[in-house]
C-alpha cells in the first residue's frame, strides 16, 4: 500500500484498495477558508400520489428500493444499546442473499457484535461508522477479517455525506414516532430517542429512505417532525425498535469516585481561570465520569454568580437538561439525547433545539455550531506530550471506541480540555506517542489529570492564567515521568504494519492515522 | 488527616491527590487479621519507594497487646514515617515503652532519634485520665488523638451525633494536649453522607481547641477545611488587629486600640494565628 | 539458614481496583500465569519480579505454580 507521512508524522495510505484516494492531514483548517467545491446531488423523485407509504414487511421496502449487491445501506445510532432495528435489517438482508454491502451507521452501538457474523458472511464488505467495539473490534485488530474500514466523527461524517464520499443508496431509519407518510420524530413513543440528529443528514441525501417504526400515528404527526414525509419513501411497522430500558436509560448520575472529582474540579477551575465563564457562554459538557462531573461545579458557579451562558450542545444527558430548565442556558442544541429526561425536556421546552450533525459539526458549512463553542470538556483513553488524543484503542491496541464528536468540538471550542486519570489499571495514560491519533494536539488546550493540568505550549496566555490563579500546572513530559516512576513504563503493543485494519479520517477528509492489526 | 486502609493500593496510590493535609495509613482495625502481614509489607513498600509530595505521612500500628505489634515496627520505623498512631493509650508507661522501642530501631537503621513522633489515641476512660501524663511522657510525643468509637464503647454509653457524651473527654483531651504543647486530634465523623453534621461538629471541635480532625472519606475533607477556616469578619477584625499592633509597637506605645477598645496580647496572639491560617488557605491580603 | 519447602497452595491479595491475587502452588515446574486487564503490558516485568523474589528466598526447589490475577477493566 502506497503510503504517506503526514504533519503528525504519522504513516497514511494515499489509496485505500476499495475505497479511494485520500490526502494526508496538515492541520484543522487547512481545507478551509476555500472556494467551495461541489456538492453531492439529492435525488429527486418522481413517485405517483399516494396516501400511505406503508409496506407490508422489511422485505417489500427493501425490493422496492432497488437495493443491490455492493450498494450502501445506512442506519442511526440513536437507540444506542436498545436498538434491535440493526440486526433485524441485517437479517433481513442476509436472508434475500445480498452481498458486499457497504455499511455506513453514524456509528455501531456496543450490543451488535452480531456484525462481525455479516461481515464474515460476505454481506459486508465495507465499512464507514463513527466507533468500533466489543467483539467486532477485537476481531478487526486480529486482522481476521480484511475489510476497508474508515473511521470518521460526527461532522466528518456529515460532511462526507454531502460532498458525496459516502453515496447512501438505502437509509433505514428506526422511527419512533411516524404516520403512514413518513413524517417522523424521536420524542415520543414506547421507543422514544429525543434527537434524531444523525438521522436527518441521512435522510436528506440518501437515494431512499425507509421508516421503521413501531408506532404508527394518526396522520399528520404532531407537533414536531423531526424528519418531513418528503424525505422518506417506505414505512415498515414493526412489534418494537428495541429496549427502551436501554435507548432512554435513566440520567448519568454525577460520578462519586474521588480521583473523577479532583479531575472535574481543577478543570472548573481552569476554565474559570481562563475567564470563559461570563454571561453569554456555550458548553458542551462530557458523558460520563470526571467530563460529566465538571458541570457539577460549573452549575454551582453559574447559580452563584448570576450567569447564564447563550447555549448548551450535544450530545445532551440529564444534566444539561436540567440546567436548561433552571435557566442556565438561553438554549440547548441537541443533535443526540442521551436519557429520558432528556426527551422529555425536548417535548416541553421550546428552548430546546433539535439539531443535525451537519448543523452540529460539519466543517464544510456555511457555518456549523461547533464553530461557535466557548468550551469543551472531553475523555481521552490515552493521551499523549505533544496533546494528542486517542479515544479509539486500548493501550493493547484494540479497537474500542469511536471518534464521535471530539475532532470536531476540540478544533471548534475557543478553550477545548480533555480529562484523564494519569494511569487506568495500572496503565499510564500519557504516553510518548499514542497508539492511534484521533485528535490532533493543536486542538487540544489542556489536558487534566488528576496530577496536575498540563497546557499545550502554544496557549501561553491559558498558561499565565492558570499560573496567576494558583493552579497545579504540570508540564506533561515531567508528569508522564512522574506516573511512570509509580506504575512502571509498559511494553508497547507490537503491530503488523503490513495489515491495515481501519484508517482514521479528520473531520475535513484528509487521514490523520491508521489502524494496523496486532502481531 | 485522611485515613486510609493500609491493604488498599487502590487508595494508597491515590493519596496526595485528596487535598489532606495529612494521611493515616492504617495497619490496625481497617486490615483483616489474615492480610495483617502483607499490608505492613505494603506500607513499608509505599513508604520506602513512593513519592507522597507535601503529605505528612502517619501510620497506626496494631497495639501493644497484640501479636503483630513488635514486627508492625521493626518494618515500619526504617522507612521513617512522619509519625506512628499507638492505639489504647492508657497511661505514660505505653507511651514510655513504645518510645523505648522506636529509639531503639531508629538507632540500628542510623536515623537521629527522635525523628519518628508518636501520636497517642486515648480510646479508653483510664487513657482519658491519663491524659495529661502520656502527652507529657516524652519529647516524641506529638499529639493526642481522641479515638470516640472505642472510647464510648469503654464508657458503655452510646455515640450520637449530638456527641454530648463526649464533651468532657473532648474538651479535657484539648486542655491536656495544650498543657503539654502537643497537638490534638478529634475523632471521626462516621455518616459520609451527613455533610452538614460533620461540618457543624467540625466547627464545635475547632471551638473547643482542636488543630485537625480525622478524615474517613476524601469527600470529607472539604467539609473539614471549611470548619477550620476564618470567616472574612474574623479575617477582617485580625488583620485590623495586627495593624493596630504593628502600629503601637513602632510608636512605642504598650496599648493597642482597636475600634476604640482596648485590645491585650492573648488576642492579638490569636489574630495573629488567624492571618497564618489565613495564608494557610490561600487568602488574599488585598485591603478591603 | 533452613530451606523452606512449599506444602500446600497459598494466596494473598484481593481483586479491588489496583490490587491483584497472587496464587502459589506446588507444581511440576517453575510456571507463570498472569492474567487480567493489563498483562499483556506488563508481563515481561511481571516475570522478572516473580523471578527475583523467588530467587532471593531460601525455596528448596523452584518448581511452583505462580498465578497472578488482576481485576478485568
Amino acid at each position: 500500500m502506497d503510503m504517506s507521512v503526514n504533519s503528525l508524522g504519522r504513516s497514511v495510505p494515499m489509496y485505500l484498495p476499495g475505497v479511494g484516494h485520500f490526502s494526508p492531514y496538515t492541520s484543522p483548517f487547512a481545507m478551509l477558508g476555500k472556494p467551495a467545491a461541489s456538492a453531492a446531488p439529492m435525488q429527486l423523485r418522481r413517485p405517483m400520489p399516494a396516501r400511505s407509504k406503508v409496506v407490508a414487511d422489511i422485505e417489500k421496502a427493501v425490493e422496492l428500493s432497488g437495493l443491490k449487491d455492493g450498494m450502501t445501506i445506512s442506519f442511526h445510532h440513536h437507540l444506542r444499546n436498545g436498538d434491535a432495528v440493526i440486526p433485524m435489517v441485517l437479517g433481513v438482508l442476509q436472508k434475500m442473499g445480498f452481498k458486499n454491502l457497504t455499511f455506513a451507521p453514524s456509528s455501531i452501538p456496543d450490543a451488535h457484535d452480531c456484525i462481525a457474523d455479516y461481515i464474515r458472511s460476505g454481506l459486508i464488505t465495507r465499512l464507514y461508522t463513527s466507533g468500533v467495539r466489543g467483539e467486532l473490534g477485537k476481531l478487526l485488530s486480529a486482522g481476521e477479517i480484511n475489510i476497508p474500514v474508515v473511521i470518521r466523527s460526527h461532522g466528518g461524517r456529515a460532511r462526507a455525506i454531502e460532498e458525496g464520499s459516502i453515496s447512501i443508496d438505502v437509509a433505514f431509519l428506526a422511527a419512533p414516532a411516524c404516520d403512514c407518510l413518513g413524517n417522523i420524530t424521536g420524542h415520543t413513543g414506547p421507543s422514544a430517542c429525543g434527537s434524531l440528529g444523525y438521522a436527518i443528514t441521512d435522510s436528506k441525501y440518501a437515494r431512499y429512505v425507509v421508516a421503521i417504526t413501531d408506532n404508527l400515528v394518526e396522520y399528520p404527526l404532531h407537533p414536531k417532525i423531526s424528519i418531513p414525509q418528503h424525505f422518506v419513501d417506505s414505512v415498515v411497522c414493526i412489534d418494537s425498535l428495541g429496549d427502551p430500558k436501554k435507548i432512554a436509560t435513566g440520567a448519568a448520575r454525577i460520578t462519586r469516585n474521588p480521583v473523577d472529582l479532583r479531575i472535574a474540579k481543577d478543570s472548573f477551575r481552569l476554565m474559570k481561570a481562563s475567564g470563559i465563564v461570563e454571561p453569554g457562554f456555550s458548553f458542551q459538557m462530557g458523558v460520563g465520569g470526571a467530563s460529566l462531573a465538571v458541570a457539577k461545579y460549573l452549575e454551582e458557579y453559574m447559580k452563584e454568580k448570576g450567569i447564564c451562558g447563550s447555549f448548551g450542545l450535544g450530545g445532551v444527558g440529564g444534566y444539561m437538561a436540567s440546567m436548561l430548565e433552571e435557566g442556565l442556558f438561553s438554549t440547548v442544541f441537541d443533535v443526540q439525547s442521551f436519557d429520558s429526561a432528556v426527551t422529555k425536556s425536548m417535548t416541553e421546552n421550546p428552548n430546546h433545539i433539535e439539531i443535525d450533525a451537519s448543523w452540529y459539526a460539519n466543517p464544510f458549512n456555511a457555518g456549523c455550531l461547533v464553530h461557535n463553542l466557548d468550551c469543551v470538556i472531553l475523555a481521552a483513553l490515552e493521551v499523549d506530550t505533544d496533546f494528542n488524543v486517542n479515544v479509539l484503542t486500548g493501550n493493547d491496541g484494540v479497537l474500542r471506541g469511536a471518534s464521535g464528536g471530539h475532532q470536531d468540538t476540540a478544533a471548534g471550542a475557543k478553550l477545548s480540555i480533555v480529562v484523564a486519570p494519569s494511569f487506568r489499571g495500572g496503565v499510564p495514560s500519557i504516553k510518548d506517542k499514542v497508539t492511534t491519533v484521533t485528535t490532533p494536539g493543536e486542538t487540544v488546550d489542556a489536558i487534566v489529570t488528576e496530577r496536575g493540568i498540563c497546557i499545550n505550549p502554544a496557549r501561553e496566555d491559558l498558561l499565565a492564567s492558570a499560573l496567576k490563579a494558583g493552579l497545579p500546572v504540570a508540564d506533561i513530559t515531567e508528569l508522564k515521568k512522574e506516573v511512570e516512576k509509580l506504575t512502571g513504563i509498559p511494553h508497547p503493543a507490537e503491530y503488523d504494519y503490513d495489515k491495515v485494519v481501519a484508517v482514521v479520517e479528520y473531520r475535513d477528509g484528509t487521514l490523520i492515522d491508521t489502524v494496523y492489526g496486532r502481531k | 488527616m485522611l485515613y486510609i486502609p493500609g491493604d488498599s493500593p487502590g487508595m494508597i496510590q491515590h493519596a496526595p491527590v485528596f487535598g489532606a493535609d495529612s494521611i493515616l495509613l492504617d495497619l490496625e482495625d481497617a486490615v483483616a487479621l489474615t492480610e495483617k502481614d502483607a499490608a505492613r509489607k505494603m506500607v513499608a513498600c509505599y513508604l520506602k519507594y513512593y513519592d507522597f509530595k507535601n503529605l505528612i505521612v502517619t501510620v497506626r500500628v496494631n497495639g501493644a497487646d497484640t501479636e503483630f505489634f513488635d514486627d508492625d515496627l521493626k518494618e515500619i520505623i526504617p522507612c521513617a514515617p512522619a509519625a506512628i498512631r499507638i492505639p489504647k493509650c492508657n497511661g505514660p508507661q505505653d507511651v514510655l515503652a513504645a518510645d523505648r522501642k522506636i529509639e531503639a530501631l531508629e538507632k540500628e537503621n542510623s536515623i537521629p532519634v527522635g525523628t519518628v513522633r508518636i501520636h497517642a489515641m486515648i480510646e479508653t476512660a483510664v487513657g482519658l485520665e491519663n491524659a495529661y501524663l502520656i502527652a507529657s511522657a516524652c519529647p516524641r510525643v506529638q499529639a493526642l488523638t481522641l479515638g470516640g468509637q472505642d472510647l464510648t464503647a469503654d464508657m458503655g454509653v452510646q455515640k450520637t451525633k449530638e456527641g454530648w457524651e463526649l464533651f468532657y473527654a473532648r474538651s479535657r483531651v484539648v486542655v491536656a494536649a495544650r498543657a503539654a504543647g502537643v497537638d490534638v486530634y478529634d475523632t471521626v465523623w462516621a455518616d459520609i453522607s451527613d455533610k452538614e453534621g460533620l461540618l457543624k461538629e467540625s466547627k464545635l471541635i475547632v471551638n473547643l481547641g482542636f488543630t485537625g480532625k480525622a478524615a474517613i472519606h476524601p469527600d470529607q475533607i472539604e467539609t473539614i477545611h471549611q470548619a477550620f477556616m476564618p470567616n472574612e469578619k474574623e479575617f477582617r477584625k485580625a488583620a485590623r488587629v495586627m495593624e493596630a499592633a504593628e502600629n503601637a509597637k513602632k510608636e512605642g506605645k504598650g496599648v493597642i486600640s482597636v475600634d476604640g477598645k482596648m485590645v491585650d496580647a492573648p488576642v492579638v496572639a490569636r489574630a495573629r494565628h488567624l492571618l497564618e491560617l489565613a495564608d494557610l488557605y490561600g487568602f488574599e491580603r488585598s485591603g478591603s | 539458614m533452613n530451606k523452606l519447602i512449599l506444602l500446600r497452595t497459598a494466596s494473598a491479595g484481593t481483586l479491588e481496583s489496583s490490587d491483584c491475587v497472587v496464587t502459589v502452588s506446588p507444581a511440576e515446574k517453575m510456571e507463570l500465569e498472569y492474567k487480567g486487564a493489563n498483562s499483556a503490558v506488563f508481563a515481561e516485568r511481571t516475570r522478572q519480579l516473580v523471578d527475583d523474589v523467588a530467587n532471593n528466598m531460601p525455596l528448596k526447589a523452584h518448581r511452583y505454580l505462580y498465578r497472578i490475577r488482576v481485576p478485568l477493566r
